[in-house]
């Protein structure tokens, strides 16, 4: 067992002694830090403290001066169960969502607890030309992955381009084409780890490609052994013409 | 050791939505936090709610944290106290039997925390001597506890208005001493 370690507090802002409170209100900041506003009073302090920035620096004396006193909670550890439950009500639930939104629904495919996912909709910026353009970029929520979609319709051909993030060690980046309707995502084959990642669409392909969404997801190194994705959605986006 | 400046720069890195400073965290405050809530719930099963609140507090307003000026264990405790009483207030079960405490004792080996033993911030303690043994006691009672006036009143057997003009006198003695 670790005994728990001494640690020097700072207090990070000075008490604001230039300023001058009225007793009134550094009782009732210091009822408000203990809790002991009855409900109307409570609210109608967080109303004034809004607008109050000397009244926030009072209000935050007190909780520094009175956080003391805390010194002698004795720390118990919470049960183990509560940091995944607590980590699953916050992160697991946007995947579900995403996966949803993108018209999957939950068909059973193991769900890594890792990625955080972030739709963007994207316009195309020219079709017109031969030349490749940029037709969207992937963002990972956290921003740790960012992708750029260019498209050279002529030849049906897709780069995805990563400027920031790489595959973790292990694991390999695939694409998914997802057709509303359609019974599931269709592999386009894995991002390369190091360099540019080229995919050539297939005619049947490059007909839903608009309207469909793009998905990156993580998983075993090789991709998914199932043929559907098996884990996180890494980043999507919907590939929208303007 | 986790110091006071690796709580600061975990919740810097939750603020930008690192989960693996989260995690980090939660390992360092946890014990602490799940404290606070014991000491004020009396209850196990509302205690776990709460701290399952607290964090998603933590993991939602870390950026706020950074622009408050608060030293990083204080903003904990103080955002998880104040969820714990008003979850008390919420509860509809007023009459609490309060011999009815969990174990408070450590049930197993602690994971590496941060205690707030704070060296060079013992002033309220210092502070809190100078009132009588009772306003201190009520100070106390409503911070750890989070009684309120009416409980305290109860406690202490006087009239609400009487507890009131304690306690507030009592804030302004401490305000004071703690401002010399």
């Amino acid at each position: 067992m670790v005994a728990p370690q001494p640690v020097e507090t700072e207090r990070l802002s000075k008490p604001m002694t230039d300023i001058t409170y009225s007793e009134d209100d550094i009782t009732l900041a210091g009822e408000f830090a203990l809790h002991l506003l009855d409900p109307t009073a409570r609210a109608a302090f967080e109303a004034r403290l809004l607008n109050d920035a000397s009244l926030r620096a009072l209000v935050r004396d007190w909780d520094e001066d009175l956080c003391t006193i805390a010194n002698e909670v004795t720390e118990i550890t919470p049960p183990k169960h509560l940091q995944s439950q607590i980590e699953t009500s916050l992160f697991g639930h946007e995947e579900s969502k995403i996966w949803a939104f993108l018209g999957l629904g939950k068909a059973g495919w193991a769900m890594c607890s890792l990625a955080l996912v972030a739709l963007l909709t994207f316009f195309a910026l020219d079709t017109d030309q031969p030349d490749q353009s940029l037709v969207a970029t992937f963002m990972a929520e956290d921003e740790s992955l960012q992708v750029a979609a260019l498209l050279n319709p002529a030849l049906h051909e897709l780069t995805l381009v990563r400027s920031v993030g790489k595959v973790a060690a292990g694991r390999s980046q695939e694409l998914w084409l997802i057709v509303e309707g359609a019974p599931a995502p269709v592999s386009l084959g894995l991002l390369d780890a190091n360099a540019d990642s080229k995919f050539i669409l297939t005619d049947a392909q490059a007909d839903v490609f608009w309207g469909a969404t793009l998905a990156i997801s993580d998983e075993p190194l090789g991709g998914s052994p199932t043929g559907a994705p098996t884990g996180a959605v890494l980043a999507a986006v919907k590939m929208e013409k303007v | 050791m986790t110091t006071i400046s690796d709580i600061e720069n975990m919740i810097a890195q939750v603020s930008l939505k690192d989960r693996h400073a989260f995690s980090l965290l939660y390992n360092a405050t946890s014990a602490k936090l799940f404290g606070v809530c014991l000491r004020i719930l009396n209850n196990r099963a509302d205690a776990e709610e709460a701290l399952q609140e607290a964090y998603v507090k933590i993991w939602n307003k870390a950026s706020t944290y950074t622009s408050n000026g608060y030293s990083p264990m204080t903003w904990l405790i103080t955002l998880t106290r104040n969820l714990a009483i008003d979850k008390l207030r919420a509860r509809k079960d007023v009459t609490d039997d309060i011999d009815d405490n969990p174990q408070l004792q450590d049930a197993g080996p602690t994971p590496e925390t941060a205690a707030i033993a704070s060296d060079t911030r013992r002033q309220i303690d210092v502070c809190l001597e100078q009132l009588k043994d009772e306003k201190s006691e009520a100070v106390r009672g409503a911070y750890l506890e989070g009684y309120s006036y009416q409980e305290l009143a109860d406690q202490f057997d006087v009239p609400l208005n009487t507890m009131r003009t304690w306690l507030r006198r009592s804030l302004l003695k401490l305000k004071d001493c703690l401002s010399r």
